[in-house]
């Protein structure tokens, strides 16, 4: 499987409220998740990683993508929860941020959603805690699913 | 699509390389003097230069080339004298046609003031009455004439001109033969026929004419006709001919010049009275030969396909002259050049990797199949083999480029420096025509810059203190380039203080980036510097800056596969050498395996390797495992150890000896080896970011990735987290 | 003879070699549905030679069926390019400026 997902190269602009986006959704540890559509480069099976040697436990290695070499972070070990025993079901989603491309260890891709934009919740400063990751909260399909911001995923500090 | 716009990105593009050629002949001038070819070709580089200037608008570079232009063709025709004095301004100028440059570019980088007093340093030089090498002895001309000239020189005829307006500059075109033209005029009657292309190569005749003007009075004459049939008019060809009369002074050449870009794609008659009758009062000075129009346009033909345009098949041809005088060629054909798009050449070299790959797993494949049998197979296989190689190289060439590119803006970088630190500076450069991998130019530059702006601020002294100590009182940094055994050296050296061997250990222990006690040569000792956290500037000045110290500079190197090093000594100076892979993109490597997964190690770091027996080893306090390589010791690094890697070790390991710097070796463990192979790099920071010991990766025959391995990384990986050890211990307490 | 109202036609902000069929289209069109023709060139900020070409040849089509071309709020931009090309005779000779 490695279904590319045709969008816009550019990185998506700030939007108006009122306009639709469009989310993937994904479940990683049983929990509801979505990216914007814009940012999803490719949706591939899992294969494994090549270890980084003195790399966090969240970036599981590096993989090779038609020839190029990019990241593999393990979305449930980032969330704190633990490694994701990768089986063959599992599912990487590859997306772009600032011209940088990673790969997102998830349990399993659900469909894409459309939802207006007004209608997504902005986490408050006092509900970000450890979820820093997600960048607010919508509800799709009866299920109350987390934006997640790209960039905090694959920002870390390195300890020497 | 924005035609002026494109045009006005091939006149920027075609600028570089101009610049290049005026920056390029100006240092031959300085070095050999007055050497005429160099000073033609600034000649022509500048008048290039100013002719585009003219049609896009950028006025005051217009100008500005117009008086240099000027300076340099009385330079050419011998009547003022090219001395030190000249030769300066000379540069100082070219300097400022790169910061106008810089200005069309939208970088806002040419200086006002300065430009005023450059400019009248080369009005001067124009209304300097011939030098005393006995150019052209005129008659002594009476004062009415002698304005006119300079005032026509200076082209400012007709002006009434303030003390302020030095520099301003209408129509008039000086003529480029020498001071005894008369600035008479006559008009020059020019037939513009466009050809079908014209329009779709982006040539509008709205920007020829526009050019023209500046050249005299214009006057336009357009034919209709072609225009009676809308019906079957094609929108996309010009349908109008013109016939243009221009009147005034300019020569016919740069009335050619203005159809430069036109080539085949129109038929030009240019009548001009002065063909017939040459004017008279040149003769004691040799009439300059009929320029021809491919010698002035060399650098910038047309109809080639550039970056910035959309792909344009046009043909290469010369630009048709009708009753062109016999090819003068004044100088030598440009040599036949194609402009691509990096981007292009940048997936070519992919492809070609991506097939080295393939080509490699299939000879991997037809070895285990045996040549029993096999025989064609195996055959087809080492052919392509060895074609694959030959492509590879191919390929390369094409993305090598002579590392002058890098070093040709760093003389300006020495002059500013000289005056910002007010120490006489010299750079002397050597093999610059060596040929370097595009992407590796780009890296080096920063580096470079960095390694003369330290020898500016702290390597060399000041004029007093040299001459103190019996120097020259002008501080020379050399600078050279040069290919040996497979890899690219260049060296930074200076003839200046050197670097105290005992300041260097005092400040690192004190860092506590070594042991007290630590016996290290004086070559290591000097490699220190190259350390984290390590600086030997007591004052932090504001040329070399704050914190850039040696580390990210030989994190630069590194970054790109290369090493460096360096040599002191105490008074009589420093020299850094840099040791560079020829390309960026493959590599020759020995690949090992430890634990589970494949490593490569870049062939240039490998000394030779070994068996290991678990009996050879020692244990020495301080150091670590060692073992004893023909009576010296070496230290061990185990890659499963500093990795952190799975599983057991084999019963015999193998030592790999690798360097790390200049004389320090160590021996890096690895279960086995796998052999050598030419592995294309790929880097790992372009979507993740650099890792410590990891200076790339590659992808190996079967699709897995492998790490190449950054062997000072190594070493200074394995040093790090001995100190950090010891630090825990030490405050863990005991 | 023409029948029926004028025709009018907008010119875009940019005529250049790409834009220029369409235009030219558009005249064409015009000019067969033996209307007159009015251009309304206050939009336009870009215009070479091929876009100037076309105007005239609009102007000299209608001049041989004994009409005049009205050219309407020409902008700075159309007529600069025309005086540049030397083409401002022949065009505004044969149309007229409102």
């Amino acid at each position: 499987m490695g279904a590319a997902i045709d969008s816009a190269n550019a990185a998506p602009r700030a939007l108006g409220k009122g306009e639709p986006i469009q989310l993937l959704c994904f479940t990683v540890n049983g929990r509801d998740y979505a990216v914007d559509v814009r940012m999803v480069r490719e949706i591939r099976r899992w294969s494994d990683p090549t270890p980084l040697p003195d790399a966090p436990p969240f970036v599981r290695g590096v993989i090779n993508l038609r020839g190029t070499i990019i990241p593999i972070y393990d979305l449930k070990e980032r969330f704190g929860q633990g490694l994701t025993v990768a089986e063959r079901y599992h599912v990487l989603i590859i997306v772009a941020e600032q011209d940088k491309l990673t790969g997102l260890v998830v349990d399993a891709v659900q469909d894409l959603a459309e939802i207006d934009r007004g209608t997504v919740q902005e986490l408050s400063e006092i509900e970000r805690r450890d979820d820093c990751f997600v960048e607010g909260v919508a509800v799709i399909d009866d299920r109350v699913t987390a934006l997640l911001g790209i960039r905090s995923v694959v920002d870390f500090d390195e300890e020497v | 699509m924005n035609d002026l716009g494109e045009l006005r990105q091939i006149y920027l593009g075609e600028c570089v390389e101009l610049m290049q050629q005026l920056e390029d002949s100006v240092a031959t001038i300085a070095d050999l003097g007055d050497d005429a070819e160099a000073v033609n070709a600034a000649f022509r580089a500048v008048h290039s230069i100013k002719g585009g200037a003219g049609a896009f608008g950028y006025e005051r570079l217009q100008r500005f080339a117009h008086s240099f232009e000027s300076v340099l063709g009385r330079a050419r025709e011998h009547e003022i004298l090219l001395d030190e004095a000249l030769t300066s301004l000379l540069q100082r100028a070219a300097d400022h046609v790169a910061d106008l440059l810089g200005d069309a570019r939208g970088e806002l980088t040419a200086d006002d003031a300065r430009e005023g007093i450059l400019a009248a340093e080369l009005l001067a030089y124009l209304s300097h009455e011939s030098g005393g090498d006995g150019a052209g002895e005129s008659a002594p001309e009476d004062l009415d004439d002698m304005v006119a000239r300079l005032l026509g020189e200076a082209g400012l005829d007709d002006e009434i001109i303030s003390d302020d307006d030095v520099g301003e500059e209408e129509s008039g075109e000086v003529a480029d033969q020498s001071a005894d033209q008369p600035s008479a005029e006559r008009t020059v009657g020019i037939t513009f026929i466009p050809g079908p292309d014209l329009l779709r190569n982006g040539n509008d005749p709205r920007l020829i004419f526009r050019a023209l003007d500046p050249l005299g009075d214009l006057t336009i004459e357009a034919d209709v006709s072609g225009l009676e049939d809308i019906d079957n008019l094609d929108p996309a060809v010009c349908a109008v001919t013109w016939s243009l009369a221009l009147r005034g002074s300019a020569s016919k050449s740069d009335i050619e010049d203005v159809f430069a870009f036109v080539g085949e794609d129109a038929a030009l008659l240019i009548d001009d009275p002065w063909d017939q009758e040459p004017p008279a009062a040149v003769a004691p000075v040799a009439p300059s030969p009929p320029r021809t129009v491919p010698t002035v346009a060399a650098p910038a033909p047309p109809p080639q396909p550039t970056a910035a345009t959309a792909p344009q098949p046009t043909p290469a041809a010369p630009p048709a002259k009708p009753a062109e005088p016999a090819p003068t060629k004044a100088t030598q054909p440009a040599a036949m050049t194609l402009r691509v798009d990096m981007d292009r050449v940048d997936r070519l070299v992919n492809m070609v990797g991506e097939i080295a790959i393939t080509q490699s797993v299939l000879a991997q494949e037809a070895g285990r199949l045996g040549a029993d049998g096999h025989e064609a197979l195996t055959r087809a296989v080492e052919e392509l083999t060895q074609q694959t190689r030959v492509l590879q190289e191919a390929v390369m060439a094409i993305r090598t480029q002579p590392v002058r590119a890098v070093f040709q803006k760093l003389p300006r970088l020495v002059r500013d420096l000289a005056d910002k630190t007010g120490k006489r500076l010299k750079l002397v450069t050597r093999g610059e025509e060596t040929e370097i991998d595009k992407t590796v130019i780009e890296r080096l530059s920063d580096p470079l810059t960095h390694l003369i702006r330290n020898a500016a601020d702290h390597g060399l002294e000041g004029p007093d203190e040299r001459m103190a100590a019996g120097k020259n009182p002008e501080g020379v940094i050399t600078l050279s380039a040069g290919q040996r055994s497979g890899r690219i050296l260049i060296e930074i050296g200076d003839d200046g203080r050197g670097i105290p061997h005992e300041k260097i250990l005092k400040k690192a222990v004190e860092k506590g980036l070594v042991p007290a006690n630590a016996q290290l040569s004086p070559d290591e000792i000097v490699n220190l510097i190259f350390l984290p956290g390590f600086s030997t500037a007591e004052q932090v000045s504001d040329i070399s800056g704050r914190g850039v110290g040696m580390d990210v500079v030989r994190q630069n190197i590194t970054d790109i596969g290369g090493r460096i090093t360096v040599r002191t000594e105490l008074g009589r100076g420093t020299n850094f050498t840099l040791a560079l892979p020829l390309t960026l993109a493959v590599m020759e490597g020995i690949a090992c395996r430890a634990g589970t997964q494949t490593f490569v190690l870049p062939i240039v770091s490998v000394i030779e390797s070994i068996r290991l027996t678990p009996q050879a080893t020692h244990q020495l306090t301080g150091i670590g495992d060692t073992i004893l390589l023909r009576g010296q010791t070496l230290k061990l690094i185990r890659l499963r150890t500093l990795f952190g890697l799975n599983g057991e070790p084999p019963d015999r390991e193998t030592v790999v000896v690798v360097e790390a710097d200049e004389g320090r070796h160590f021996g890096l463990v690895v279960d086995e080896l796998l052999g050598q192979y030419q592995v294309v790099v790929k880097s790992l920071e372009r979507h993740y970011r650099r890792v410590a010991g990891v200076a790339a990766a590659t992808i190996l025959g079967d699709g897995r990735v492998a790490m190449i391995l950054d062997i000072p990384g190594i070493a200074e990986l394995e040093r790090h987290r001995w100190m950090e050890g010891r630090r825990t211990q030490r405050a863990g307490g005991m | 003879m023409s029948s029926g109202a004028t025709a009018e036609v907008m010119l875009p902000p940019v005529i250049d070699v790409t834009a220029a069929p369409a235009v030219l289209e558009s005249l064409r069109w015009a000019l067969h549905e033996q209307r007159g023709l009015k251009i309304d060139g206050s939009e336009v900020q870009e215009i070479g030679t091929a876009g100037i070409q076309m105007l005239i040849a609009a102007a000299i089509a209608l001049e041989k069926r004994g009409e005049q071309l009205e050219l309407h709020a020409p902008s700075d931009e159309i007529l600069a390019a025309a005086q540049e090309l030397g083409l401002y005779g022949a065009l505004f000779t044969r149309a007229v400026m409102t």
